[in-house]
C-alpha cells in the first residue's frame, strides 16, 4: 500500500523547495514508491507497551546568560549579501 | 626510520625516544596524501602549512618536556562534516562550496587542545547519506586494497585515509553505520560511541537523534586513546551525556575468561555472504579459545532496525537540511540578478543538493507531511522504542553481541549505485546499533580474495569499556590488524 502518486510527488517538492522538472516526476515517484514498500511492513508490527514508554530522558537546561562573544562580522562573512551588518534578502512577495 | 603504518602509540613511542619527530610523521603522511589522492581521492582539503606548522609547536613542546596528551603531534584527518576554523568545511556538497567555518567542531577543538596535526579534510558521501562514498558531489573515495571497488561511506574517506597511510587515525561520523561500515571493508577499527557520549558540537548535522562522532584507527588501543580525549561533555550539544569518562585505555589487553559474548542470531543469515559468516565463526572460535562463553542469542526486532531507520533518516533530513535556503551561507541564488523574490531563492539555491540529498529531502517532507506522520515517523519511534527495549533485555544475559559488519563485501565502482535501496540494504547489520542509541566496534577479522572482512562487536549504552576489552584481546591474539595495504597502492 503506498500512498504516494504524482500529485504527491510534486507537492512534495514544494513543501521542501525542490526545483523538479515535468520529466523527473516519475523518476521520483518511483524511487520514492521503493523506499515506501519497504518501510511499510512497519504498520504490520504489533506495538507492545514500550512503544510508548520514554524513560530516562531530561531536558537539559542552562542559565540563561549571554554567552555571545560577538561573532557578528565574522558570521556574515559567509552570508551571500548583507549590508550594514544585516542580511540582505530579495523582496519577499 | 620506517613510517608506514605507525598505530598513535608505536608513533607516539618513537616521538618519545626522539627516533621520529612530529614534522617527519606529517611529511610522510602529506607525501602520501599526494602521491595516491589523485587516485584514492580521501581528501577533499589538505591542510598542508597548519599541518606542518602545528607540527613543529607539537616538537618545539617536546623538547621543552610540555607535552599536552598522546596524541600530541600525531598526524590524523578530519570527515568533512566535522568544522574547522579558517578551513573550508564542505559536507562533500556543492551547497556548501565555498562555506568556511568561522568556528571549531568540539571535536576539532579537543584534538587541537591535544595537540595533535590535523593534515585534512576527507571525502564522504554528501552530507553523509550513503554507503559507498560514491554520492560525494566530489568525486568517489576509491578501495585502498582495490581501486575498481568502492570503500564504503558515509565516512570513506576517513577509512582510505588510514588505509592508505594518509593519517594516523581520523575522526567520521556513523548515523547508521558510516564508520564502521567503511572500516570493515579497509581493516581498519571503526569505533561509533554510544549516541551521547562524544559532542556533535560543529558536526554538520544529518539526522540529530542517531549522528554520533567516532574513530577510524589501526588498533583498538589507538580507538581507546582517541575516545578518552573526545569524550569529554559538552555544553554546547544538549544531548552530550555528562557522567564521567572512564579510563579507556586501562581496557585494553585484559582478560576476557567468563565474559559473556552472545552471537546474534539474526545477524548471520542467508542474506550475509557466507564467505563473511565463516570468517566470524571463525572469530568466535577465537573468543572462545580466550576463554569467553559464548551464548547464541536471538533479537528478532533488529530485523526492524533498518526499516525504522529508512523512515527516522529522511525525517531528520528534510529539517535539517532545511537551513540550506541561500540565506545565511553556503552558495546562494540571492546575488542572481535573474532571481525576482525570496522564494526563488530558495527554489534555485537548493538545486545545489545531489541526487541522493534530494531524495531523502522528498521522502522525509512526504513522512513529516500533513496526513502521514503519525503513519510513519511516529510509528517508526514507536518501532524504535521497541527495538532499544528489546536490545535492553537481551543486555541482561550478554556482555556483549557480535555479528558482521557487512552482509557482502565492497561494491564494484562499475556497478549501479544510484539505486540507493540497494545500497541501503549495506547498511543492514549496523543500524540496530545506531536505531536502539548503542556503541559498536569493527574489527579486522579475516580477507576474502585480498579484500579485508570486519566483525562488529557491540555493547550496551555507555559500555564501551566492554567493547574495548574484547576487540582489544582478539586483536592481540590475531594477525588480521597488521595487514596493510601499502603493496597494493604501490602497484
Amino acid at each position: 500500500m503506498s500512498n504516494i502518486n504524482s500529485t504527491t510527488v510534486v507537492h512534495v517538492a514544494k513543501l521542501a523547495r525542490i526545483e523538479i522538472a515535468e520529466n523527473e516526476i516519475d523518476k521520483y515517484l518511483g524511487e520514492l514508491s521503493n523506499v515506501l514498500k519497504y518501510v511499510d511492513h512497519l504498520q504490520q508490527i504489533k506495538l507492545n507497551d514500550f512503544a510508548e514508554q520514554v524513560n530516562g530522558l531530561v531536558n537539559v537546561f542552562r542559565e540563561d546568560e549571554v554567552i555571545n562573544n560577538n561573532m557578528r562580522d565574522v558570521l556574515l562573512k559567509n552570508c551571500p549579501m548583507s549590508e550594514d551588518g544585516l542580511i540582505k534578502v530579495k523582496q519577499v512577495l | 626510520m620506517e613510517l608506514d603504518y605507525l598505530t598513535i602509540n608505536e608513533a607516539a613511542q618513537l616521538l618519545n625516544e626522539k627516533k621520529v619527530s612530529s614534522a617527519e610523521l606529517t611529511q610522510h603522511c602529506i607525501k602520501n596524501i599526494k602521491q595516491k589522492n589523485a587516485e584514492v581521492n580521501a581528501f577533499l582539503t589538505i591542510t598542508e602549512d597548519k599541518a606542518l606548522n602545528s607540527a613543529k609547536e607539537s616538537d618545539e613542546r617536546r623538547s621543552r618536556g610540555e607535552l599536552k596528551s598522546n596524541i600530541d603531534g600525531i598526524p590524523g584527518s578530519l570527515k568533512d562534516v566535522i568544522c574547522t576554523a579558517g578551513v573550508r568545511t564542505t559536507a562533500a556538497s556543492k551547497m556548501l562550496d565555498n562555506f568556511i567555518p568561522p568556528y571549531d567542531a568540539h571535536v576539532t577543538r579537543l584534538l587541537k587542545d591535544a595537540g595533535a596535526v590535523i593534515v585534512g579534510k576527507t571525502n564522504l558521501d554528501e552530507f553523509a547519506m550513503g554507503t559507498t562514498t560514491a554520492y560525494s558531489a566530489y568525486n568517489m573515495t576509491k578501495n585502498p586494497w582495490d581501486t575498481s571497488r568502492v570503500v564504503g561511506g558515509s565516512s570513506g574517506g576517513s577509512a582510505a585515509s588510514v588505509a592508505a597511510d594518509q593519517s594516523i587515525f581520523s575522526l567520521g561520523t556513523d548515523t547508521g553505520g558510516s564508520i564502521r561500515l567503511p572500516a570493515s571493508w579497509t581493516n581498519t577499527v571503526g569505533l561509533r560511541p554510544t549516541y551521547g557520549r562524544v559532542s556533535r558540537n560543529g558536526v554538520i548535522a544529518m539526522a540529530s537523534s542517531l549522528d554520533q562522532v567516532g574513530t577510524f584507527t589501526r588498533s583498538v588501543a589507538d580507538a581507546a586513546e582517541l575516545l578518552r580525549i573526545l569524550a569529554e561533555p559538552d555544553t554546547g550539544d544538549s544531548t552530550s551525556y555528562k557522567i564521567p569518562v572512564p579510563n579507556y585505555v586501562a581496557a585494553i589487553g585484559k582478560d576476557i575468561k567468563g565474559m559473556k559474548i552472545g552471537v546474534v542470531k539474526e545477524f548471520m543469515g542467508e542474506a550475509v555472504d557466507v564467505k563473511i559468516r565463516e570468517a566470524v565463526n571463525a572469530a568466535i572460535r577465537q573468543f572462545e579459545k580466550l576463554g569467553a562463553e559464548i551464548i547464541d542469542i536471538s533479537v528478532p526486532l533488529a530485523e526492524e532496525s533498518l526499516a525504522t531507520y529508512m523512515v527516522i533518516v529522511p525525517s531528520e533530513v528534510s529539517t535539517n537540511l532545511e537551513r540550506y535556503d541561500g540565506i545565511k551561507y553556503g552558495v546562494s541564488a540571492n546575488e542572481d540578478a535573474n532571481v525576482d523574490n525570496l522564494i526563488e531563492v530558495y527554489y534555485k539555491s537548493r538545486q545545489k543538493f545531489g541526487n541522493e540529498a534530494k531524495r531523502r529531502i522528498m521522502l522525509g517532507s512526504f513522512a513529516l507531511s500533513a496526513g502521514f506522520y503519525d503513519q510513519y515517523y511516529n510509528r517508526a519511534r514507536k518501532v524504535q522504542r521497541m527495538i532499544k527495549a528489546q536490545f535492553s533485555e537481551k543486555f541482561k544475559e550478554v556482555d556483549v553481541m557480535v555479528g558482521p559488519v557487512s552482509p557482502t563485501m565492497p561494491f564494484k565502482t562499475n556497478e549501479d549505485l544510484n539505486d540507493s535501496l540497494k545500497l541501503w540494504m549495506a547498511d543492514l547489520l549496523v543500524v540496530p546499533v545506531n536505531v536502539a542509541n548503542l556503541c559498536g566496534i569493527s574489527v579486522p577479522c579475516g580477507f576474502e580474495q585480498g579484500l579485508p572482512i570486519g566483525m562488529q562487536i557491540i555493547a550496551n549504552h555507555f559500555d564501551e569499556e566492554k567493547l574495548f576489552k574484547v576487540a582489544s584481546a582478539f586483536e592481540v591474539s590475531t594477525e588480521w590488524h597488521k595487514i596493510n595495504a601499502k603493496s597494493k597502492i604501490q602497484n
